[in-house]
């Protein structure tokens, strides 16, 4: 009889709580934003500001919802408030995913940082909360080096000030190019 | 996925969530019951003993009762008369008290009657119907302290109990998840796992700890879990699916606590607590009139203990429909223009309540006015859950006080989270967002880790989490270790 589901824990008692796998896409893009190559104009427009991922329809496997994202190169051109567009995409009623490259700004520097949403609303089916917040760990391994997550659990957790804090506190000066 | 063994979906996992108070148990894949009314025990056999109308009243609240329905907390008799004459449409669900009647009978022979189950000359009488006929002798325990497993014995009868009459089928056929309390120790883990493999032959097993099962269920992985239930108040942080055990700060000050609180006062005002099981006949009296009831004859020779526990069902569903946490500090003044609750006691007793209603549960929030603690050191619910945020590592306190679940049978008492909600935003910090989660479903509140179990076990990705009969055969019990973290 095949020995199913090898132990995943690397260095740790962790373990996915729920089993669900994450696809090759989605760390082929969480890489992509990630590592800033040196790129063209052209290159620069098509990197993601800000993608959602969702649970595959059999519930087995998190996978990239099909439209939902923010190209850089919209902003500014068809998107003016990138954060608030972002918050729109996602759903009233259930859990997603989702990466979002946050630009700010501090007193010193200007930075552009990787945040990990899990959005959990109140209004999403229970079942729905159990698998996404069981699978956020899944996930989360395979965004190596995210320095910012984020749990929100509906429209007031994401407001700018809140974000700002999680970022970094009270060294913020700007997000998104307004201030705070 | 290739399902593997356990077929994917058609699982037919059990979860079992083990408490101190009562024992929920059920198939896995609901991610609520589906009832129109709270859990009830597929055959609640309400004892009619007459036939004047309040008393199958009575009787009808008191089998409800001791199903662990989940009262309306100042719904009071009309929501229970709701819930008396709405159809249930429970699929297997078990709720059944956790305490069981034991009898050490000399003569081991005799008929194996229903909820019986004989063990070296003790039988075990478990579950409602059976535990609330008054035997010669029979006492009463629970096989938990301190929320984990302490008497073997009993709890395998409980178990025995729940797959003859609840599950009616083999053990050996259905995955078990069961919850643990978060401070469970690994010895007892390791024995419930042999428990578990070499006694029931179950495919697989899985552990997993209420905290973390409540928060999931919630849609959080980081959060502080408030579980105020029958003997203990715990505030749990979680971090990532990953309960942290050096934050977990538990308190006695519970369901228990405050029936004690309610025996005292009705000590004092020389209101006598009658179990039903005692009463053959009564007249209805007028309004803090004496009553007037008539005491059954050949009545066996019960124990003590039996009887306490009986009278504190009674206080239980006082407790429940009476009780109400003022949202501030109480002040007497306040308190005795509050409006007055009318009770009737199942001796025909009926009084209003007013400034008592009040003061009982707030030793739950401030224990220093209670008679018997002073000098105790104990922790309000409010401290209880600043303390243990307190112990946890200063950058994650922000994700702890921004998710504060409240879960736990007795946070049902009217005004508790609103009260809890206040202490709170007084005593966190300013830069921090405070955020109580509670849910509006008195099912959800008091069987939120049964259903993260039951959802859990269901995820057809699930199946390769389990610890299955091979893996413990070739590893031992410290697989559970490794498994379930």
């Amino acid at each position: 009889m095949p020995r199913l589901g090898q132990s995943l824990e690397v260095g740790g008692n962790r373990t996915k709580a729920s089993g669900v796998q994450v696809a090759d896409e989605v760390c082929r893009i969480f890489y992509d934003m990630k590592v800033r190559k040196c790129s063209t104009p052209e290159e620069i427009k098509k990197r993601k500001k800000a993608v959602i991922f969702c649970l595959s329809a059999d519930k087995k496997c998190i996978i990239v919802e099909e439209g939902k994202e923010i190209l850089v190169g919209d902003v500014g051109v068809t998107i003016t408030d990138p954060f608030k567009h972002f918050v729109g995409m996602l759903p009233e009623k259930d859990c997603r995913y989702a990466l979002y490259d946050a630009s700010f700004e501090t007193k010193e520097s200007r930075k552009e940082e990787l945040m990990f949403f899990l959005w959990a609303p109140e209004l999403a089916p229970l079942k729905s909360k159990m698998i996404y917040a069981s699978s956020k760990d899944a996930i989360k391994k395979k965004f190596q080096g995210i320095k910012h997550e984020c749990q929100a659990n509906g429209p007031e957790d994401l407001n700018r000030a809140c974000i700002a804090e999680k970022l970094g506190g009270s060294l913020i000066v700007a997000f998104e190019g307004c201030p705070v | 996925m290739s399902g593997g063994v356990y077929g994917g979906d058609e699982v037919g996992a059990l979860v079992f969530d083990i408490g101190s108070f009562s024992v929920r148990a059920g198939y896995a894949g609901e991610d609520c019951p589906k009832v129109s009314l709270p859990a009830l025990c597929p055959n609640p056999r309400a004892p009619l003993q007459a036939s004047q109308s309040s008393r199958a009243l009575s009787a009808q609240r008191k089998a409800l009762m001791s199903g662990n329905v989940g009262v309306n907390p100042g719904g009071g008799l009309r929501a229970l008369q709701d819930m008396a004459f709405s159809p249930v449409h429970a699929p297997l669900q078990a709720d059944f008290p956790t305490t069981v009647g034991l009898l050490a009978a000399e003569e081991g022979g005799g008929l194996e009657l229903e909820g019986e189950k004989e063990k070296k000359g003790k039988i075990f009488h478990i579950d409602t119907n059976a535990l609330h006929v008054p035997r010669d002798g029979a006492e009463v325990m629970s096989p938990l302290k301190n929320g984990m497993i302490e008497d073997w014995e009993c709890f395998r009868a409980i178990l025995d109990h729940t797959y003859s009459k609840h599950v009616k089928s083999e053990p050996n056929l259905h995955p078990v998840l069961m919850s643990e309390a978060p401070w469970n120790t690994r010895a007892k883990r390791e024995k419930l796992t042999e428990l578990m493999f070499e006694q029931y032959n179950i495919p697989a097993f899985f552990l997993c700890k209420t905290a973390v099962l409540t928060a999931f269920a919630n849609g959080r992985s980081t959060g502080l879990v408030l579980d105020s239930g029958a003997t203990h108040t715990t505030a749990i942080p979680v971090h990532d699916g990953y309960v942290l055990q050096q934050g977990i700060v538990k308190s006695p000050l519970a369901g228990d606590f405050i029936s004690m609180q309610c025996r005292e006062l009705f000590q004092e005002m020389a209101i006598d607590i009658i179990p039903p099981y005692m009463i053959a006949a009564k007249e209805p009296v007028r309004e803090g009139a004496p009553p007037n009831w008539k005491k059954k004859e050949k009545l066996p020779q019960v124990s003590k203990s039996w009887h306490n526990y009986m009278c504190n069902e009674v206080i239980q569903d006082f407790q429940a429909s009476v009780l109400q946490v003022s949202d501030s500090p109480y002040d007497e003044q306040v308190a005795a223009q509050m409006p007055t609750v009318h009770y009737e006691m199942p001796n025909g007793y009926n009084t209003d309540y007013g400034a008592e209603r009040l003061r009982i549960p707030e030793g739950l929030f401030d224990p220093s006015n209670v008679k018997g603690l002073s000098g105790n050191t104990m922790l309000g619910v409010g401290h209880v859950v600043t303390t243990s945020i307190g112990m946890c590592d200063i950058d994650i306190r922000p994700g702890l006080y921004g998710s504060v679940i409240v879960t736990g049978g007795n946070t049902l008492l009217q005004g508790f989270t609103d009260r809890l909600n206040r202490e709170l935003s007084q005593k966190t910090p300013p830069s921090m967002r405070l955020k109580l989660i509670a849910s509006n479903s008195t099912m959800e509140r008091k069987f939120s880790p049964w259903i993260g179990g039951s959802i859990l076990a269901s995820l057809g990705t699930f199946q390769q989490m389990w610890i299955s009969k091979q893996e413990y055969e070739e590893g031992g019990k410290q697989c559970v270790e490794r498994k379930c973290p």
